[in-house]
């Protein structure tokens, strides 16, 4: 089991810091949802963490190994990203041995049945793939390499719903039969609400969250009903954001509620799904409600 | 380090990409201009010269090195998409491009002594750099084997020239690289212009650069063409490489991506 810990990694772009001191341990065989905004710093982090780039600061240590030009370390891990780093002229086959001769236990059996059940040709060059059936190509490979750490930023960019759907029932599928961790940087969240185990949240650089999603979905609730009795009832209470509907209101709380409150019979509370609480999180202003 | 795998794969691909620019060179150099005497029906004014000229492996060689050595960003990407750090990416190239200018070198030179009885032009022996120093040693094998040995650290200078260059614009946007590649010679022309006519007057080969040039090629003060002091290209190349890999090396493990 490879154990991953990020130490107060921080990110700085010229005079913009795009991570401001970032620590985290990733837990064995646990799918994650790496969330924020765009520009939050997500694929900043995953580049930091495979040593695409270097940290401004900080350390990543995997299995208590630093990450920085080892090829142990790196054999580990492996990043399905939006940038196309493989050769352009290289056909899908030909991409399929490469990782095969650096990843020696690549699955070459599950990365032909992938290819075949997404109608990827394997005789294409590189370049002539289209957006989606590179990510299609990159995924297939996520899921057949044997790496300890995968790492998947925007795996279904240019896919459309069929091959969404394909992809995430293959990807607990393998999941399933060879557990190990997935770090998976989406915005479609409710698509893989259903699949993450633990949620990293990121906002302006720095991690808001980490936690795993059935304790934050147990803390996250709306309050609804008319807008006076939904503001006197969730008054005092972390207050995330909230919804107006003609008279009514919705306030999203996260956090514990007050249960010696009394609950007035015109108001309902619920919980709320993972995307409502993402969008709350991360669109709320510093007034309206901390963490 | 994964190094033994980083240079299997590279060697393979090295290889595959000097086997294209052969047959290329070749295809430019050879049939292009055989079809066009054909066609303006002049085959009879064909010799064997003209099918397997002179110096065309060593010529072929030192393309794909200065191409090959140059491209350092593509084969960055690649190698850290698959898990490959920068030192091994450096280390594995490095041996690749000696081991294709010693193999390459040992082909050429092989290639040249089977064509030049085809030759026009008399050569003293298998290739030019034997004609400078050729009779340095009293021992026959050594005037045989010290020109070649400096062929190949020629080859791999111009490799390591061009891997430092490729090492530097790697760390560049691509319209960055162009504006360097474009702007860097037509700036050191013109600072090479003004400096010449700010000397006006002044011969060249007077200047300390021409007899460090001269030192280089082996002159000693009274050695005579073909009896030039081997030893001096030698170390120099060797102190060159050096530098030039060493630089290379430390430009290497700045890359990233993305840029």
């Amino acid at each position: 089991m490879t154990e991953v810990s990020l130490n107060q990694i921080t990110k700085k772009f010229g005079k913009q810091t795009v991570l401001n001191d970032i620590s985290l341990q990733l837990k064995p065989d646990t799918i994650y949802g790496l969330l924020g905004r765009n520009g939050a710093g997500k694929s900043t982090l995953l580049n930091i963490l495979t040593n695409r780039i270097p940290a401004s600061s900080g350390s990543v240590l995997i299995d208590g190994q630093t990450n920085i030009n080892n090829d142990r370390v790196l054999g580990k891990i492996y990043l399905m990203s939006e940038a196309n780093l493989y050769p352009n002229r290289a056909k899908v086959f030909q991409i399929f041995r490469q990782t095969a001769h650096f990843y020696s236990g690549f699955d070459f059996e599950l990365a032909h049945q992938l290819a075949s059940k997404f109608g990827l040709n394997e005789n294409l060059r590189f370049s002539k793939l289209s957006t989606g059936y590179r990510s299609i190509l990159k995924d297939i490979i996520a899921l057949s390499v044997d790496a300890e750490l995968i790492l998947l930023d925007e795996p279904t960019l240019g896919l459309d719903a069929n091959h969404r759907e394909l992809f995430y029932r293959e990807l607990v599928e393998t999941y399933a039969q060879r557990p190990r961790t997935f770090v998976i940087s989406t915005h479609l969240i409710e698509e893989i609400a259903g699949m993450i185990e633990n949620v990293l949240l990121i906002r302006d650089g720095k991690l808001l969250l980490d936690d795993t999603a059935e304790n934050l979905l147990a803390q996250s609730y709306s309050v609804t009903g008319p807008e006076k009795e939904v503001q006197e009832y969730t008054a005092g209470l972390n207050v995330i954001g909230h919804d107006n509907l003609g008279k009514l209101r919705s306030d999203y709380v996260f956090g514990q509620l007050d249960e010696e409150r009394v609950l007035p019979d015109t108001v309902t509370v619920e919980g709320i799904d993972l995307q409502k609480l993402f969008i709350n999180l991360t669109g709320q202003t510093d007034k309206e409600g901390q963490l | 380090m994964k190094l033994k795998k980083a240079f299997q794969y590279q060697l393979v691909s090295g290889s595959k990409l000097l086997g294209w620019t052969v047959l290329w060179i070749i295809a430019a150099i050879i049939i292009v201009p055989i079809i066009t005497t054909a066609l303006v029906g002049r085959v009879n004014s064909l010799s064997v010269n003209d099918f397997l000229p002179a110096g065309l492996l060593e010529f072929s060689l030192n393309v794909f090195l200065i191409f090959y050595s140059a491209v350092t960003y593509d084969g960055f990407q690649n190698m850290i998409q698959n898990g490959i750090g920068r030192k091994t990416y450096f280390y594995s190239k490095t041996l690749v491009i000696g081991l294709l200018a010693l193999v390459g070198s040992l082909v050429s030179v092989g290639y040249n002594l089977l064509v030049s009885p085809f030759s026009p032009v008399e050569r003293e022996g298998a290739f030019s750099l034997e004609t400078m120093y050729y009779h340095f040693f009293s021992n026959s094998f050594m005037n045989h084997f010290m020109p070649f040995v400096l062929l190949v650290l020629l080859t791999i200078c111009i490799a390591a020239t061009f891997m430092f260059i490729g090492s530097i614009l790697g760390l560049f946007e691509r319209r960055t690289q162009i504006a360097l590649i474009m702007g860097v010679p037509i700036v050191s022309l013109i600072a090479f212009m003004v400096l010449a006519s700010a000397n006006e007057g002044v011969s060249l080969k007077l200047t300390w650069i021409v007899q460090a040039l001269m030192w280089i090629a082996g002159e000693t003060g009274n050695a005579t063409a073909g009896a030039l002091n081997p030893f001096q290209p030698l170390i120099s190349g060797i102190v060159y490489s050096i530098i030039m890999f060493a630089g290379a090396y430390f430009f290497n493990l700045k890359l990233k991506t993305p840029r």
